[in-house]
């Protein structure tokens, strides 16, 4: 019996065990280095209507057990998306998630609509967080009452669960999630990535191009467990962890606090196979423990 | 520069270090152990280490190729200590196991039909020449190489370079071995007088270096090849972080390429190199 199967909507996930968008490109990198089936979705880079470059270099730095990313949503825009990469996709035998981006509401809402008559995808993450496009999804994520009308609007068109992602930069994560359960979202996913900064006292100058960037990986898995806990005392949809997992006891951790489901990011660029390892480890873990994924999901225990 | 994916190209490996020795001032040489990669591995492209024993170190630190036994399957890098992995990686014993991600990155692909290469590096930047000489030994034409360093002890390997190629200039920043000054000295000397006619260039190192090159292929019409170091998350085009500028022709619709993936060898005049 498959102890760790879970649902978003009326979709069915072998296990709970994904990769976060922008840390597993649209997976063709990845061939040959795990077996995809033994994860449970893929979640693909940003797609956005119409292509987009990203920022100029320098993109990236390494801080103290983390990195600071400034990639700017590059990407070949949704007709090629579909043309070029869905191929691949959709022959895997795992589930994909589309994590799609826009510059206006109606950017989100043409994109699904467009997506909905292709096959082989599975659910939708709407990135409505990333601090890095400037006029782009700020103002979805910092403001409750955009984010619910943009997730209602999105989810009249479409026919599959809807993953709302959310950014901890803001100063209510559970307001913001709130909103979108309101607008008809099937899940949250959180968190994305932090802002953050670094300087080099040499130059006198940001390391990144874009001055700030976002904060990931190990650095920012306790910021990452209280928001998750956060959202999950909140809300009744499920909560989809992200942030610093690197491995089977952090993905543990988000379970306990309340978590369906885990992305893991950063550390696919570390361990390629990292996903598929932590998947592999859940099983073996509540074989061992004798008990349910469902008996694990917010099972912290707190003092009243 | 192409967009198949070869991805199959790549391992995780789990590789045995078979040495250590140090080769120059604050520079190693590190081998390690594995038939499948040796067997692989082409000059220019890279191993991603991973750092052992430092949890707060994140990223897999990049290494050229720089010698391969292709028959032992002895794989072997060269390691500037310039900060906490280089250190940590140069203190493994042999015996260990490191985790490597290779082989990564395009490579060196040198026309047959030439008459000289001539190969510019600065420090480290000499790394993936050596295992190129090595390749390209049995080929005709004239190998000339130009290598500079700091100072004397920070050269590596000059005996068996010397070997390697038809003509070797050296020069160090203190004079302490060679021509005192910039490598682009010789190089600029040697480009002025008449030589053979079909010359290509290749350069690896400090990023002024490889811009003075850059601008003399283009004062001589030369072809070229430069190898960038970007710093990388992932090294196998996973991230989009290494992201190199692409030389605005009017026509490219893309303008930046990922050094990991698309390079780290780039033709010399498609690029802007930067910090
Ligand atoms: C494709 C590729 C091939 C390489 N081949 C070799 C090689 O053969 N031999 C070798 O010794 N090194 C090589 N390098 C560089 C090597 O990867 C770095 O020196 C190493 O990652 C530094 O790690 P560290 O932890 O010691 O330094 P860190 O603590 O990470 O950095 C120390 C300082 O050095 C700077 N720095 C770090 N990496 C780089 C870089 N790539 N370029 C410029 N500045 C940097 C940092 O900004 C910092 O100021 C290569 C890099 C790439 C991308
Ligand atoms: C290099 C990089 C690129 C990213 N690109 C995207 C993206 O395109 N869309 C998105 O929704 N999140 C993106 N993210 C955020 C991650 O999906 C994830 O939310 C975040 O990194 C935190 O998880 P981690 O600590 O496990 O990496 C990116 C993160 C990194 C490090
Ligand atoms: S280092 Fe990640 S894409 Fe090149």
């Amino acid at each position: 019996m498959n102890k760790v199967a879970i649902r978003i909507g009326d979709v069915a996930f072998a296990n709970p065990i994904m990769v976060a968008s922008g840390t597993f490109g649209y997976a063709q990198e990845f061939d040959g280095l795990l077996d995809f089936s033994q994860i449970g979705a893929i979640v693909t880079k940003t797609v956005t209507l119409e292509p987009r470059t990203g920022n100029p270099p320098p993109r990236i730095w390494e801080t103290a057990a983390g990195m600071l990313n400034s990639i700017g949503l590059p990407n070949v825009g949704v007709e090629e998306f579909i043309a070029k990469k869905m191929p691949f996709l959709r022959n895997l035998a795992t589930r994909i998630v589309v994590n799609v981006a826009g510059k206006t509401g109606d950017d989100y809402v043409r994109i699904v609509e467009r997506l909905q008559q292709v096959d082989g995808i599975d659910a939708y993450e709407l990135n409505f967080s990333c601090p890095n496009v400037k006029q782009g999804g700020m103002s979805f994520s910092a403001d409750a009452q955009i984010a619910e009308r943009v997730t209602a609007d999105v989810r009249k068109k479409s026919q599959r669960p809807l993953i709302v992602k959310l950014t901890p930069n803001v100063t209510s994560i559970a307001d913001i999630g709130k909103a979108v359960e309101q607008g008809g979202a099937d899940a949250v996913s959180a968190i994305n990535t932090l802002v953050g900064m670094a300087v080099d006292v040499k130059s006198r100058r940001p390391r990144l191009s874009t001055i700030t960037g976002g904060l990931s990986g190990p650095a920012i898995k306790p910021i990452a467990l209280a928001k998750v806990y956060e959202l999950c005392r909140k809300l009744t949809i499920p909560v989809v962890a992200i942030g610093g997992i690197m491995n089977l006891q952090d993905a543990l951790e988000f379970f306990v606090v309340g978590a369906t489901a885990v992305q893991i990011g950063t550390a696919n660029f570390i361990n390629p196979a990292c996903a598929a390892e932590i998947a592999q480890g859940l099983h073996g873990y509540c074989r061992a423990q004798n008990l349910n994924l469902q008996e694990l999901i917010g099972s912290l225990r707190v003092e009243k | 520069m192409t967009d198949n994916c070869d991805s199959h190209a790549k391992h995780l490996l789990n590789c045995r270090v078979e040495s250590l020795a140090q080769v120059a001032f604050n520079t190693y040489r590190l081998t390690f152990a594995s038939n499948w990669l040796a067997e692989q591995a082409q000059p220019g492209q890279f191993v991603n280490i991973a750092v052992p024993r430092c949890g707060d170190i994140l990223w897999r630190r990049p290494f050229s190729f720089h010698q391969i036994d292709r028959h032992s399957g002895a794989c072997t890098v060269l390691i500037q200590v310039i900060g906490r992995g280089s250190e940590a990686l140069t203190r493994v014993q042999p015996g260990e196991h490191l985790s490597c991600l290779a082989p990564l990155g395009n490579h060196f692909v040198i026309p047959a039909e030439i008459d000289e290469l001539l190969i510019v590096a600065g420090g480290l930047g000499i790394a993936p020449f050596f295992f190129l000489l090595q390749e390209v030994a049995a080929q005709p034409y004239k190998k000339v190489l130009f290598y500079g360093a700091a100072s004397a002890d920070c050269f590596c390997r000059v005996d068996e370079l010397s070997s390697l190629t038809s003509q070797l200039f050296l020069t160090t920043d203190d004079g302490s071995r060679g021509e005192q000054g910039l490598v682009i000295k010789p190089l600029q000397r040697f480009l002025a007088e008449p030589g053979g006619k079909r010359r290509l260039v290749l350069t690896c190192g400090p990023t002024r270096m490889m811009q003075a090159v850059q601008n003399l292929c283009k004062k001589y019409h030369l072809p070229g090849y430069v190898s960038v170091e970007n710093l990388m998350a992932c090294g196998f085009g996973a991230c989009m972080g290494c992201a190199v500028q692409m030389i605005d022709k009017g026509l490219s619709a893309k303008p930046f390429l990922l050094a990991c993936k698309d390079g780290p060898v780039f033709p010399i005049d498609e690029i802007v190199i930067d910090e």
